[in-house]
């Protein structure tokens, strides 16, 4: 049976000294999200998005609420930087169009083993994040063959039921669902192969939406409903023996999906499809030193589908990359050094049928050191090469006293190229993408080099195994960054982008404070609470308003016997002002001829309450779930234009075959 | 877009239910070994006695229930079913058979010798049949862009009860329960039975599955 905290036990025996044990050592690990296997059971993780809800320093401005459909400005800040996206070490390039399409993803959270997140500035496994990246490890299983699978459906309130027929007649809601995974695995002493799929399909019945979707209706019958749909496949394969380890893994996605752009201000209906393959490995040169590799080939192909009011959204891109590093570790602490190419092509078929081309070489050095006296100083540093050179650095101390305590200070500065974005406005203006089809939104000049500081100093303490509190503080400024700082127009009840202001020197710095703690109360009773408070220090704050300046969550999980575990979790977030949805505030849309909504600027303070139960069966083999989501049943929009949450239950039915 | 009235008092009353199960005796006991040990098999007859907004259009008839109850790690754990034809009355809507099915749990306590009262909090899955729907119902809810389809929502169920056990399993038990089925305009039904019920023991190899 797996037990997914374990699995990759034999994997990590060959590689601890040089990859693993260089992360674990890094004492700025303290200060990244890692969800392990036991973590997302504990706080019930369904999807990815969960997980951003409930990760501190990250706002969601996913427009649907259950996929992961990123926008750049509604991330992490100003911009921003991409969060890179790796599944095993490898990345997974599913960005166009400036969204970041996190569900086309090929694997879903129940065959994860572990999701690392990183809110800050560091050099971790060879790539600098700037302002975040995103780790997803898939399951193992251990010795033998195991089976597992999940299928889960969900309803979201607010149905009319039957006062259809009545005064009180509302438009239908759309079940949620179903959501189902499966994946076959088999591991031997040296060898490990699995396979699985994913697919779900998520309605889209809010007013706002279905009424801009409207113009793009297909299918037939008077109730049809839009639906994103996607299926996927991922086969993962490794091999290792006292020397070497390598590892093969593939996957495809395939999806009709709705894309929200900023150049139409709405959503498109896409048809999208994306696929990687992936080889890599390490070798033993000395019980000290390793060597590591990698090789990958990335496809996203995405097309509008159907095509009812001529908007054109093309995005077919490969990318191939390799990375070569050197992992050294030795008494007082590890260093790894690396080179890495990655090539972009991106085809522009209504542009005279070319493809465009783009390279970023980047060459990385990490070195972490114990001083003695339990101080420890790190330095990451790295420089990228496309058409100008940029460079990235990020510098440390964690002292550990002789108690409780540990403090810890960071400071870190990088540049980075619009080449590292991949953003359209890269393709655009320096490579003509779209010259034909998208002549009407030309751009003043990318900046050359964006710039981003940032000083962490924080203070953690282990009071006992049971109890842990953390708090620190963040100061961050982002120099010369850029952002499209457009308007929603009303278009009937309809949106679409209209002023556009292409912002190139944006200049904007922050304080925020994060606290967490996490403590068990009884061995069989676990709660976390975090706590984030936000605070522009400088910039133009109408552009900033939608980041909340309170966040907070608290999970209570109570286990009281094996088979069965009760869990809890109070979310809250203080109120948010959006300017790009000012024009629409207070733009009617009538769901039908006496039903009503209102677009509004501003998204009200969150309180939310969620409640759920699983009970395990048959020694763990089979288990049922249901999940209450939103209990109090606040409207609630995460987003001006986004769909409006209300009381939703989950049943889900899960698999586990030793 | 705040938290309602009606939103605020189920959080209330689901957060001391919620107290209650944390705090209770239960909580510091890792063994649990009465879980399971037996099954009450209820069935009881259910009549709806409020009046609101609903009962303008429609009026339900007499209803039943067949609810199967047994002890868990804390207090009860307990599924049921109801059928309920709802009649119309008028002829702008159709009327419909509703079949309810409840998952919940709930405490009992001991007042005197064989007799109980309890509190129980459910999630309902309710699933609405229209009976005949003609062509200007259709046309209308088509317009609204609604559906004639089988109709079905989710919401909670809060219901107290008092019980009295015979001799041999057998019993008898009173419940009034407080619906809400959270369609876009609220289903608020309060119903009160009155039922008989037989205790049997779960067979060794079903608590087997069921630990």
């Amino acid at each position: 049976m797996v037990t997914r905290g374990a699995a990759l036990k034999s994997i990590i025996k060959i590689i601890c000294p040089f990859m693993v044990c260089m992360y674990l050592m890094n004492p700025v690990s303290a200060q990244k999200t890692v969800w392990k296997a036991d973590d997302l059971n504990r706080h019930e993780v369904e999807t990815l998005h969960d997980i951003f809800t409930l990760t501190s320093g990250w706002n969601n401005a996913s427009n649907d609420d259950a996929t992961i459909q990123f926008s750049r400005n509604a991330l992490a800040g100003p911009g921003g930087a991409w969060w890179p996206v790796y599944l095993n070490g490898t990345e997974l390039n599913v960005q166009n169009w400036n969204t970041q399409s996190l569900h086309t993803i090929p694997v879903s959270i129940n065959q994860l083993d572990s999701v690392v997140i990183i809110e800050s500035p560091m050099l971790y496994k060879g790539t600098f994040t700037e302002k975040g990246g995103i780790f997803l490890y898939s399951s193992r299983a251990e010795r033998g063959v195991h089976a597992q699978g999940n299928m889960v459906f969900g309803n979201r309130s607010g149905d009319p039921g039957p006062f259809v027929y009545t005064e009180y007649a509302t438009r239908n809601i759309e079940r949620l669902g179903p959501f189902a995974d499966a994946q076959l695995s088999f591991r031997s002493e040296n060898y490990g192969i699995q396979a699985g799929f994913k697919h779900f399909v998520h309605a889209i019945t809010d007013v706002f939406q279905y009424r801009r979707l409207t113009p793009f209706e297909f299918g037939e019958g008077t109730h049809r409903h839009e639906k994103i749909r996607s299926t996927s496949i991922f086969a993962n394969g490794d091999i290792s023996t006292d020397i070497f380890y390598h590892e093969v893994q593939a996957g495809y996605s395939e999806s009709t999906d709705f894309l929200f752009t900023e150049i139409y201000g709405t959503e498109i209906p896409i048809d999208q499809k994306f696929g990687f393959i992936a080889l890599s490995g390490l070798a033993k040169m000395n019980e000290n030193v390793a060597l590591n590799y990698k090789f990958s080939y990335n496809s996203n192909n995405t097309k509008e589908y159907p095509n009812k009011e001529d908007r054109w959204l093309r995005w077919n891109q490969q990318v191939t990359a390799g990375k070569t590093s050197i992992s050294h570790h030795f008494e007082n602490g590890s260093q790894q050094v690396g080179f890495e190419a990655n090539f972009f092509g991106l085809e522009d078929e209504e542009s005279a049928n070319r493809t465009l081309n783009m390279q970023l070489y980047k060459a990385f050095h990490s070195i972490n050191y114990r001083l003695g006296s339990g101080l420890q100083a790190y330095s990451n540093f790295s420089t990228i090469k496309a058409k100008k050179l940029a460079i990235k650095m990020n510098l440390g101390f964690n002292y550990q006293t002789r108690s409780i305590s540990s403090f810890y200070l960071d400071a870190s500065y990088s540049q980075r190229l619009p080449e590292e974005d991949n953003s359209l406005w890269f393709w655009m203006e320096n490579k003509g993408f779209g010259a034909d089809t998208l002549a009407d939104y030309q751009l003043s000049d990318l900046p050359t080099r964006v710039k981003f500081l940032q000083t962490k100093l924080g203070w953690k303490a282990t009071i006992s195994e049971q109890f842990n509190f953390d708090i620190y503080m963040v100061w961050s400024r982002n120099i010369d960054e850029y952002i499209m700082n457009y308007k929603l127009e009303p278009n009937g009840s309809r949106i679409e982008s209209g002023e556009f202001d292409f912002i190139n020197n944006l200049e904007a710095s922050f304080l925020s404070i994060p606290l967490k703690i996490s403590s068990e109360i009884l061995p069989s009773l676990h709660q976390s609470l975090t706590y984030t408070w936000t605070h522009q220090l400088s910039g133009n704050n109408t552009l900033f308003d939608m980041m909340p300046n309170h966040k907070f969550s608290s999970n209570l999980k109570w286990k009281p016997v094996d088979s069965f575990l009760i869990w809890t979790r109070f979310q809250a977030q203080s109120a948010t002002n959006w300017a790009l949805a000012e024009p629409i505030d207070g733009l009617e849309v009538r769901a039908n001829f006496n039903q009503s909504e209102f677009y509004s600027s501003r998204t009200a303070a969150l309180f939310q309450w969620d409640l759920g139960i699983k009970k395990y069966f048959w020694n763990h083999r089979v288990a049922f779930s249901l999940d209450m989501k939103n209990i109090n049943n606040q409207n609630y929009r995460n987003h001006p234009v986004g769909p409006r949450n209300a009381f939703t239950a989950f049943l889900g039915m899960h698999i586990d075959m030793p | 877009m705040g938290v309602t009235k009606d939103g605020n008092l189920k959080v209330i009353s689901l957060l001391i239910t919620v107290a209650i199960f944390f705090t209770s005796g239960n909580l510091k006991a890792q063994k649990f070994p009465s879980a399971f040990e037996h099954i009450d098999v209820l069935l009881s007859y259910q009549q709806n006695v409020n009046q609101n907004y609903f009962h303008d259009y429609w009026s339900p008839d007499p209803a039943f229930q067949l609810e199967l109850d047994t002890p868990f790690y804390a207090g009860n754990f307990f599924l049921s079913g109801r059928f309920n034809s709802v009649r119309h009355k008028t002829n702008e809507v159709p009327g419909f058979d509703n079949i309810q099915v409840t998952v919940g749990w709930g405490l009992r306590h001991e007042v005197v010798e064989r007799v109980k009262i309890g509190g129980t909090v459910g999630t309902l899955f309710s699933m609405m049949a229209f009976n005949y729907v003609s062509d200007e119902q259709r046309d209308f809810a088509g317009t609204h862009f609604g559906s004639t389809s089988p109709e079905s929502e989710i919401g909670l169920v809060f219901g107290a009860d008092i019980s009295y056990e015979f001799s041999g399993g057998w019993g008898i038990r009173v419940n009034w329960n407080r619906d809400i089925v959270y369609t876009q305009t609220k289903m608020k039904l309060n119903y009160i039975g009155i039922g008989l019920y037989r205790k049997f023991n779960t067979p060794i190899w079903l608590q087997e599955v069921l630990h």
